[in-house]
């Protein structure tokens, strides 16, 4: 068990220093032609997922 | 001819019997015991409790799914187990007592030859004063009625934000040990939607609260993510999510108790405060269902069979370890309970051997630290591979061997999504392989596969959450084909 609390709980501080994306990353991610092909890809990648893991193996 | 008796209809048990219903012929009895008349999507609880969908389009009765599958059904609660037997018998034995409107209080007892433990969590509200929606001062979504609850409190904190009212709505983990916290995250940010549609954002501040030490943890010691040529972590994507939606954060925290409009934490640096709040949805810890468990004498054994926390001891390592010395091996395969070959338990029932997270204290002595997640696809997965392990059994002898499903060896997937509309609604997608990290295969990336571990955030993963939303209901209903779906 750590007793060493963690580097930083300054949360306010550390959400204000992380990226924010930017208006065309934005509109990325609304993009309908765009968000097609990326949940053609995230379903590709869940297959995958799945696939590896999922699987039957015995003792 | 074989009896398998089943508890709990959740995510595992319910995969569980419809598995072990296709593999096995009728001449063998499926039981399934569930306190539950419904059984409840639960990860979609969280658009129930923004108010964007009804309580009907995530739950079923289960008495018509079994009635036609050919699965006995009970609703009881089972009360005590009897794995060697009783005075009139060796055979195994489960003692219940019903919860149906028509026999309720009505005890009977079970005999077995396979068990299967999937009882789930109990919902350990008490562990802090004032925490929880029965007699408490805050909201939950872990069952589709409080959920219900949440939508009608989160409703009246809209229409006073609507009057021009400031509104503090305080999110998050309701103790020090609670899991789930993909749950809480996504809540959060279905909140900060619904305010955002209603016109109100501005006027109402959104705090998550966690026991993590870090935003990105998720109990699972946070990620490795790979974007736009760059390495990146969890940590920073969470991050930068808080950021753009402006969701202000508390870390490390252990709620101490919940008073009206008031929750007082620790923080890991041992500092004590208070925050008050207009609403407040605050996850419990989970416990083990703590099953009473009897030798054939009637003595009471439950410290052999389950752990402290109620939850069943399977084939993990439960060695003492330091998180430096934990290891993948460490995890169930096979989910066989100690020392009966015929009780399995799954899901949140079985007893992890440790966290995935690394455990922390604060100065004075509390424990803050998450526990490890074993809900949704895992689950389903260690229902099918129990029943893959019993059906073996039955049909070709009891010295088959058992199937395996590790959770160093599988991924898992987290969409928190908003919005239930197709072009409204947007979603933080994530997924992990493995979910307990494999240090030895991965020492460079965290202990996960990084080509099976990313984030992302748009309008494709949150059409990925409803494609599961009805898949998985679609299966749990047992509709043609229901198998060919992953669990």
């Amino acid at each position: 068990m750590t007793t060493t609390p963690p580097p930083n709980l300054d949360a306010d501080a550390l959400i204000q220093s992380a990226p924010l994306p930017t208006r065309r990353t934005l509109r990325r991610r609304a993009s309908l032609p765009l968000q097609v092909l990326r949940f053609g890809v995230l379903n590709v990648r869940m297959l995958r997922m799945v696939g590896k893991g999922h699987g039957d193996t015995r003792e | 001819m074989s009896r398998i008796v089943i508890l709990g209809a959740g995510i595992s048990g319910h995969t569980a019997a419809l598995h072990l219903r296709r593999m096995l012929g009728k001449q063998h009895t499926v039981t399934v015991v569930s306190p539950n008349a419904d059984w409840n999507w639960i990860p979609s609880n969280i658009w129930v409790g923004v108010g964007q969908m009804d309580k009907r389009q995530v739950t079923f009765p289960l008495a018509p799914i079994y009635a036609r599958k050919g699965i006995e059904f009970k609703q009881a609660r089972a009360v005590a187990l009897r794995p060697e037997g009783d005075s009139a018998g060796d055979q195994g034995a489960v003692d219940v007592v019903s919860t149906a409107p028509e026999t309720d209080g009505a005890e009977e007892r079970i005999r077995y030859d396979y068990l299967i433990n999937a009882t789930g969590p109990k919902l350990n509200f008490p562990a802090t004063p004032g925490l929880g929606p029965d007699g408490g001062h805050s909201v939950s979504v872990c069952t589709a009625n409080h959920a219900v609850d949440a939508s009608e409190a989160l409703s009246a904190v809209i229409e006073r934000l609507r009057a021009g009212e400031r509104q503090r709505l305080l999110i998050g983990m309701g103790h020090g040990t609670c899991t789930c916290e993909g749950a809480a995250f996504e809540y959060t940010f279905n909140v900060d939607h619904a305010l955002r549609e209603a016109g109100v954002r501005d006027l109402a501040e959104v705090v998550y609260i966690t026991n993590e030490a870090s935003l990105g943890d998720f109990g699972v010691g946070g990620m490795v993510f790979r974007q736009q040529g760059f390495e990146t972590t969890s940590k920073t994507w969470s991050e930068s999510l808080f950021r753009e939606r402006g969701v202000r954060a508390i870390l490390g925290a252990h709620v101490q108790r919940v008073e009206d409009g008031v929750a007082h934490y620790e923080q890991l640096d041992g500092s004590e405060q208070s925050i008050a709040f207009d609403f407040a949805m605050l996850l419990p810890p989970f416990r083990g269902a703590g099953l009473p468990v009897f030798d054939a004498a009637g003595e009471d054994i439950t410290d052999q069979v389950n752990n402290p926390g109620g939850f069943m001891k399977v084939d993990a390592d439960y060695a003492p370890k330091s998180p430096e010395d934990w290891r993948a091996d460490d995890w169930p395969r096979t989910y066989q309970s100690v020392g009966y070959r015929n009780i399995f338990a799954v899901g949140i029932a079985f007893a992890p051997p440790h966290p995935i997270s690394i455990p922390r204290k604060s100065p004075n002595g509390t424990v803050i630290a998450p526990s490890p997640p074993r809900t949704g696809m895992p689950s389903g997965v260690m229902g099918r591979t129990v029943a893959k392990t019993i059906a073996d059994r039955i049909k070709s002898g009891d010295d088959s061997l058992a199937h395996t499903a590790s959770m160093a060896s599988m991924g898992a997937a987290c969409v928190a999504s908003t919005g239930p509309g197709l072009r409204s609604g947007t979603a933080a997608a994530m997924t992990m392989f493995p979910i307990v990290p494999d240090y030895e295969q991965y020492p460079r990336t965290g202990g996960r596969n990084i080509k099976d571990t990313f984030g992302e955030i748009g309008l494709g993963a949150h059409w990925l959450k409803l494609l599961l939303h009805h898949l998985f209901i679609y299966k749990a209903k047992a509709k043609p084909g229901w198998y060919l779906i992953p669990e």
